[in-house]
């Protein structure tokens, strides 16, 4: 009956389709931030964030999120989320008729401090600045597209860094499983998923795949303008110039081999135009300039072809720019991360799902996979050959059929409700999904990031280059082996 | 006990999660686990009886209470026909009239002149409510059109596009245009990886119902203005291909193309072609202006007014939308 959350590696036979079974929330203890998962005691981290503290603010700069989903309404931020798919310069995500009172207020003081901001600002920051400081007139019949049904991504992120467990919801019974056939009723249940750092507020700021420079420097200034303690980005931006799509020889003295961007290898579907390459630059600067004052986390890519995303790839010593890489539940660099080629080197690596691999560099296979073939068997004999972690990262997702997990039923919600209004849902395997891929590493490296704000082990105000440098502390690179990897022991002593 | 900052902890101590492989379950943890699955045991515990009586009446609530369900894959069996033959009992449920697949052909893809093309049946469901929101989209805050004298200015550039196009090293591009009268899907595919006709039937059929429900609003807004098209400004333009009957302003091609972008980086957001994709619809709209059927300001009016409907357009395809991301999810 006590779960054991590291299956025995004889635990399961081998190629049968039966896996291991592991606790959802596995990643806490291997990460150090609860000690065990039945007690889930955490002295020194959940522990340590006193209920007075200021809470630590994220900027989830995303897809949409699900603001509803019942493990993640206490940790969204109602009144600042906002949308840059449907407008360049924003729309707020909640109108402002379906906001509280005190959330009423918060955003009126972003508005205001923005129209302070546009002064100082320069090109597209002062025009966004300016704009969202007007934002009673300018915003007045904008539109956010964060529709909850395509909110996947961005709600699996968030529930990683700030889910709180949920209480109070019920789950259809039907009316077959009840001794008296006629009552279909209800069973309270609990929803107990937590994220890393379930303290925290996180603001979703809603931005598409839409290759405009402007769009993410809204988004950036959005982000810079309401003081938040780290921004995380997990998507790469397809900037002509800095975003690779090949590499070719480096030009000497330099040797090796470096990314080059679209408009160098003339592939271009639509030519960049100066001053659209302008705005790009613009980008990059203001990269740099934001990471000055607060930690960007970004993803260093899923490709696993040795090269970095951009803007992962502008991470240095000297900026608080973050490249996070996945590790596995094993100890290794995950199949897919980037991270393992020379010269196109993660910041950091954090801990996320495995995937199969199979060509001349790896060999990574799943034990446990239905296979009768002696043949394929016999692969898993072949000299490196590593077996595929079981464990791979759970996250909340949105509930019902969109979203990573699906649902047979076509509504989430019963209607009638349950006792005393209580929302009752149909299943329950719907809220949650299995996540993975260097953004959930990112979630990961920044709930613990968030953890050591919330719990006093990070000062805020440092400098994000020296909190960068005491995360690393020092450690050697080992791209095979997924160094330095970021846990709870190891954030450092923070200063 | 709830723990500091507000979260109650109880929560993860009274119930766990656990999963395996893509199953996962929800199960009430017992107090003290050993004891409330084998309530003959005697205890040996300073405790006796008394403590064994009270485990025992929080198990009996509580014991037995697991919930099972399935992660990320959902609906496999669904998608198919097989899956549903045995079924009968779901013929109710709204997952599975959702799977298309089970009442007929999806669509059909036809040969064309070497393009991709992708016929369905009209989408009546999807026009029912593209009306019953009307009010969310009549009135867009779509930019006037420019003065003639802004549209005069732009008039070089376009006859500058005229010749390059004459030239052999845009031959490709004048099979785009040929190709792109019509809707045609390839350029939207290739980036995608899909341009090859198999398997995507819901991408496709997403594609084909976004580009006539936007033919249909920006035909209102093409009404509203009645612009001029740019030969028609200045006669000595020598169009690639004949010009739409229809007004200039906004171009319908810009925005139907852009919205395909739109909806589907919206429906599959970790697609590492979406960027592409995008880029892809802008070739297509300025193809237009290559073509010269089309003037600068009509291309940004119909990537405007892509993003001015996309809260919209989001709802009206939705159902569309969630198919073509379970497709891609697998």
């Amino acid at each position: 009956m006590v779960m054991s959350l590291t299956p025995p590696a004889d635990s399961e036979p081998r190629h049968a389709g039966s896996y291991p079974s592991y606790h959802a929330l596995w990643h806490l203890e291997r990460l150090g931030v609860v000690s065990d998962l039945t007690r889930f005691a955490s002295p020194d981290a959940w522990g340590k964030v006193s209920s007075t503290a200021q809470k630590t603010c994220v900027a989830l700069i995303d897809t949409s999120v699900d603001l509803d989903h019942p493990c993640l309404a206490p940790a969204m931020d109602r009144a600042r989320a906002i949308d840059f798919a449907a407008r360049d310069f924003g729309a707020f995500a909640v109108k402002r008729a379906d906001l509280s009172g005190a959330e009423a207020q918060a955003r009126s003081e972003v508005i205001s401090a923005a129209a302070t901001a546009a002064h100082t600002a320069n090109g597209i920051a002062k025009r966004f600045l300016h704009d969202l400081g007007r934002a009673y007139e300018t915003h007045d019949g904008a539109v956010a597209a964060t529709a909850r049904a395509f909110s996947g991504h961005g709600t699996s992120m968030a529930g990683l860094i700030g889910a709180r467990p949920a209480s109070g919801v019920y789950l259809h019974k039907p009316a077959r499983l009840s001794p008296h056939p006629r009552d279909a009723g209800e069973t309270e249940v609990a929803l107990p998923y937590a994220g890393i750092d379930p303290f925290c507020e996180i603001v979703a700021i809603s931005t598409s795949a839409m290759p405009s420079p402007n769009q993410m420097a809204a988004a950036l200034t959005y982000a810079d303008l309401i003081g938040v303690d780290v921004i995380v980005l997990a998507s790469s931006l397809p900037d002509p110039t800095r975003a690779g799509v090949g590499t070719v020889p480096a030009t000497p003295p330099a040797t090796g081999m470096v990314a080059v961007g679209q408009t160098d290898t003339g592939a271009e579907s639509v030519p960049s135009t100066p001053a659209e390459r302008a705005e790009w630059d613009d980008l990059h600067d203001m990269f740099i300039d934001v990471s000055s004052r607060r930690l960007i986390l970004c993803a260093a890519g899923n490709a696993g072809d040795g090269m970095l995303a951009y803007p992962a790839n502008l991470a240095a010593p000297d900026n608080g720019i973050i490249a996070v890489g996945a590790r596995t539940s094993d100890g290794l660099r995950a199949s897919y991360s980037a991270g393992g080629a020379e010269g196109a080197e993660v910041t950091l690596f954090a801990l996320s799902g495995d995937a199969p691999a199979l060509d001349a560099g790896q060999y990574r296979l799943d034990p446990f996979a239905e296979l009768d073939n002696a043949d394929q068997k016999a692969l898993f004999d072949r000299a490196g050959a590593a077996p595929v972690a079981v464990e791979t990262l759970i996250s909340t997702d949105v509930a019902g059929r969109p979203g990573y997990s699906s649902s047979e039923y076509g509504q989430v919600w019963r209607d009638p409700p349950g006792p005393n209004g209580a929302p009752v849902a149909f299943e329950f395997a719907s809220f949650f999904c299995e996540f993975s891929g260097t953004s959930a590493a990112t979630a990961v490296a920044a709930g613990l990031i968030s953890l050591g704000f919330s719990a006093g082990t990070l000062t805020r105000g440092t400098a994000p280059s020296q909190i960068k440098a005491s995360l690393i502390d020092g450690r050697a690179y080992d791209g095979a082996k997924g160094e330095p990897a970021l846990t709870w022991g190891n954030l450092g002593t923070g200063t | 006990m709830t723990g500091p900052g507000g979260f109650d902890l109880s929560i993860l101590q009274d119930w766990a999660l656990s999963v395996r492989a893509d199953t996962i379950e929800l199960r009430a943890t017992p107090e003290d686990g050993e004891v409330a699955l084998q309530p003959m045991q005697q205890g040996d515990g300073p405790e006796g009886p008394t403590q064994m009586m009270a485990s025992l009446s929080v198990s009996a609530a509580m014991a037995g209470l697991s919930f099972q369900g399935v992660l990320n894959r959902g609906n496999r069996g669904n998608r198919g026909n097989r899956g549903n033959r045995g079924n009968r009992g779901n013929r109710g449920n709204r997952g599975n009239r959702g799977n298309r697949g089970n009442r007929g052909n999806r669509g059909n893809r036809g040969n064309g002149d070497g393009g991709a093309y992708f016929q369905i049946l009209s989408p009546w469901e999807e026009r029912e409510k593209l009306h019953d929101l009307r009010a969310h989209w009549v009135n867009l805050p779509v930019s006037a059109p420019p003065t003639r004298n802004d549209l005069r200015a732009e008039l070089p550039v376009l006859l500058d596009l005229q010749t390059r196009l004459g030239c052999e090293a845009e031959a490709g591009r004048r099979d785009e245009i040929l190709l792109e009268r019509d809707l045609e899907l390839s350029s939207y595919l290739a980036p995608l990886g899909i341009n090859g006709g198999s398997g995507f039937d819901e991408t496709m059929r997403l594609m084909v119902v976004v580009a006539q429900i936007c033919e249909e609003v920006g035909m209102r807004y093409k009404d509203r203005w009645m612009a001029i098209r740019p030969n028609m400004l200045e006669p000595a333009l020598r169009p690639f291909i004949e010009n739409p009957a229809h007004a200039s302003y906004p171009s319908n091609h810009a925005f139907q193309s852009m919205a395909i972008a739109q909806v589907f980086a919206r429906a599959v957001p970790e697609h590492p072609g979406n960027p592409e994709l995008f880029r892809r619809a802008m070739r297509i709209a300025h193809n237009r202006e290559w073509a010269g059927v089309h003037f600068r300001a009509d291309t940004l009016a119909g990537f405007q007014l892509a993003q001015l409907f996309l809260p919209t357009l989001e709802q009206v395809v939705e159902d569309q939308m969630i198919r073509t991301s379970e497709e891609w999810r697998g």
